[in-house]
């Protein structure tokens, strides 16, 4: 086998494996978009048809009328960027804290209770936060739902953010601005700050997209659908055995829900990816 | 320098303090918990001077129907038309199946609960009750009403927990036979099977197979699929003239011939006969299947598979029909039902408002509304006689079967362990028996797990 051969072996079965793994990735949103636009009497057909005979569009319509998907977008939306501003400040300056200060005894304790945090599965604590978010007198309010996403959002975004300060910013940099005479607290803001915007992004897009996927807070803690978000609203289609014989405006709603994140993930995916990448290894 | 560390660290708090307060504030607005707090207090000091005008409530229900608008505007105008009538606000909620049971639990048991609630395992949720939060028992709402005859027995048996009423029945599910009448008609069927003989018999008629035996098209499919037995063994169990329990329900009867007899035929359907594809695959839907053209019967059908069908396969219009389940000899009950409550919870600041709305809610003029607009049966035996059910060709069946069924639930707290799918021990027999094991070792082995957790 000569060295061309070698390697258009090697770029096929590149391409091959990327192609198969792309299927299996796309699949589910082909099958939400297809879903949309098939005409009734195909949607539920047994076996299903790969492709619609003819494009229907009059559910992109429909779905509106049928549940106030427009409330619980803005529901979201509200819930999620907020949880996504109070994560990443906190989240920020903790990460660098402990980051920099890791042999301090505050420090390294909040990293292990940190840790221990995502060990914990969520169902585990939610009667006794339930509780404490209805005492408060938060329940059915964004402000409870808010407390509830930060407190898982926190940790973990911290996590992510002290690897990346860890990995991407050298202590050197801000020793030779320490040594130009500039405060610890300054050389956060103007020197590691503006190079953590990656890092940030990546955090930012994490804490987002928590609170705008999440179910099982939302569906306990609100009533009604002057707050529901659209994890919890898209269920109104779901009858009780189970049953959805609206499969189509279900997927419509669907795609009109992954929207936000998608439009998020094409403008910022240069970050995340590097903001990632430089957490995942040390440098 | 200093100064401005110092500013820098004021202002990220004052940004964090503020996005939190505004959202307390923006949100304490529209809370509906903490609006129902203030107007139940107000409401309370109005009740004594102005009965219950201007009185506001909340309202649970879980979401019926096959179109979620139209429960909406279903209950916008009933709420409405109570308000014109009485002066009463009803703020309804309508929360999803897979948290109601959660959110009822903490209702039950101290969390944020509604003033009146659509409920089910009343059992369970009295059990879980406290002094100060769960269930308020009603007994001068049934009495006004008309007492316990107005319901069908389901009813009493969802509702009524030792004699006392915590709920006023309303919803109502029993199970019947769907058919492709196109089917019936190609395979020379003019009647729909009454008896298990003739249904076996159909189903021969009916299924289709390939040269190695395995069906194509199968005369009959389960409802309840996936391996869920249970479900369609209750229907069985009434259709052979067994009883789950006795009368008082401190004791399993279906250890009996008639029970075993269930057993057997279960089993003979799926192993002997070949005329079900049922199998343990989670992906199988009966009615996606019969929609499809691939199955001519489904055994438990709903009442809202109609709507389902015209909703999902309006190709099916006209080509199907329902009739009571056949049994054993054509001369036992045709099938189980289940019916729902509607409860006042104790946390109400306004029982009197609250006892005005299950009334009016539960009167026969809005239940038949309901009926129409949310496809479902309902627990009111006059409702169940109305000319809509009585002379409809779907529902016919079903209000024939109502007051010809039996409970499918057990009003027992420990139900819902006794019946858990996959693993509770009684679908865990009805899979054994299927599964070819001795029905007698089965049934035993049964009554020792139903014993060990206790009812």
């Amino acid at each position: 086998m000569n060295r061309n051969t070698k390697k258009i072996l090697g770029i096929v079965s590149h391409y091959s494996i990327l192609g198969i793994i792309s299927i299996f990735v796309m699949l589910p949103y082909y099958w939400m978009i297809v879903t949309a636009v098939k005409p009734v009497e195909e949607v539920m057909v047994s076996p299903s048809t790969l492709l619609p005979s003819r494009i229907e569009l009059s559910n992109f319509s429909k779905v509106w009328d049928s549940i106030p998907l427009a409330t619980y977008m803005k529901n979201s939306m509200v819930v999620s960027v907020t949880v996504t501003l109070i994560s990443v400040v906190l989240a920020t300056l903790c990460g660098y804290s402990i980051s920099r200060f890791i042999r301090r005894r505050a420090q390294k304790c909040s990293l292990i209770l940190m840790l221990c945090t995502q060990l914990i599965p969520g169902i585990v604590t939610m009667v006794s936060l339930y509780f404490i978010v209805y005492n408060l007198g938060f329940s059915n309010t964004y402000t409870g739902l808010v407390i509830a996403y930060v407190a898982w959002a926190v940790p973990f975004c911290t996590l992510m953010i002290k690897g990346y300060f860890d990995a991407a910013i050298p202590r050197e940099i801000e020793e030779s601005a320490r040594v130009d005479g500039c405060s610890q607290l300054r050389t956060f803001f103007e020197i590691c700050l503006p190079i953590s915007i990656p890092g940030i992004i990546s955090t930012a897009i994490f804490a987002f997209i928590l609170a705008w996927n999440e179910y099982m807070w939302a569906s306990i803690l609100l009533s009604g659908d002057k707050m529901k978000p659209v994890s919890v609203g898209i269920y109104d289609f779901i009858g009780q055995y189970g049953a959805n014989t609206k499969m189509a405006l279900t997927m419509t709603a669907g795609i009109f829900i992954t929207l936000p994140a998608v439009i998020i993930f094409g403008f910022l995916q240069k970050h995340l990816i590097s903001g990632l990448s430089a957490g995942a290894v040390k440098g | 320098m200093k100064q401005r560390k110092l500013v820098a660290l004021g202002l990220t708090l004052a940004i964090i303090t503020c996005m939190a307060a505004g959202c307390g504030q923006s949100q304490g607005k529209g809370s509906s918990a903490q609006q129902d707090d203030m107007s139940a207090k107000n409401v309370g000091e109005e009740t004594e001077s102005t009965a219950n005008d201007g009185a506001e409530l909340t309202f649970w229900m879980q979401p019926y129907g096959t179109d979620p608008a139209i429960q909406r505007q279903a209950m916008d105008k009933i709420t409405e038309d109570f308000k014109e009538s009485t002066g009463i606000t009803v703020n309804y909620a309508i929360n999803d199946w897979n948290s109601a049971n959660q959110k009822l639990t903490l209702a039950c048991t101290g969390g944020e609960a509604p003033d009146v609630a659509d409920i089910f395992f009343t059992n369970s949720f009295v059990e879980m009750s406290t002094e100060e939060a769960g269930l308020l028992e009603i007994n001068d709402v049934i009495e006004e009403m008309g007492g316990e005859d107005t319901w069908l027995s389901a009813g009493k048996d969802e509702a009524c927990v030792d004699g006392n009423w915590y709920g006023v029945p309303w919803r109502f599910d029993t199970r019947v036979l769907l058919y492709n009448t196109e089917d019936f008609e190609k395979a020379g069927i003019t009647k729909a099977p009454e008896t298990w003989d003739e249904l076996v018999e159909c189903a021969q008629k009916l299924t289709e197979t390939d040269d190695n035996g395995n069906i194509t098209h199968a005369g009959l499919a389960w409802y309840s699929d996936m391996g869920r037995y249970d479900q369609t063994w209750f229907s069985m169990l009434a259709q052979s003239g067994g009883t789950m329990m006795n009368e008082d329900f401190s004791e399993f009867t279906f250890n009996s011939e008639e029970g075993k007899k269930a057993l057997q035929f279960l089993a003979d359907c799926i192993n002997e006969y070949n005329i079900c594809s049922s199998s343990v695959d989670a992906s199988y839907d009966a009615l996606t299947e019969f929609m499809s053209g691939n199955v001519s019967m489904v055994f438990g059908a709903t009442g809202e598979n109609k709507n389902s069908i015209l909703s999902s396969a309006p190709q099916m219009e006209g080509k199907f029909a329902s009739a009571p389940l056949p049994t054993a000899t054509g001369k036992e009950k045709n099938a189980i039902a289940f019916s729902a409550p509607i409860a006042i919870m104790k946390t109400t600041k306004n029982p009197d408002a609250a006892k005005e709305w299950v009334k009016y809610f539960c009167s026969e003029e809005i239940q038949l509304y309901l009926s129409q607009q949310l496809s479902l049966l309902n627990s009111n035996v006059n409702v169940m006689k109305d000319p809509y059910f009585t002379e409809d060709e779907w529902l016919s069946a079903f209000s024939e079967t109502a007051s010809n069924s039996q409970s499918g639930d057990m009003p027992l707290t420990t139900w819902s362990q006794l019946d858990a799918w996959p693993d509770g021990p009684i679908p865990n027999m009805c899979a054994k028996v299927v599964n070819g094991e001795d029905i007698d070792k089965a049934i035993q082995e049964c009554l020792d797990k139903l014993a060990k957790i206790g009812y």
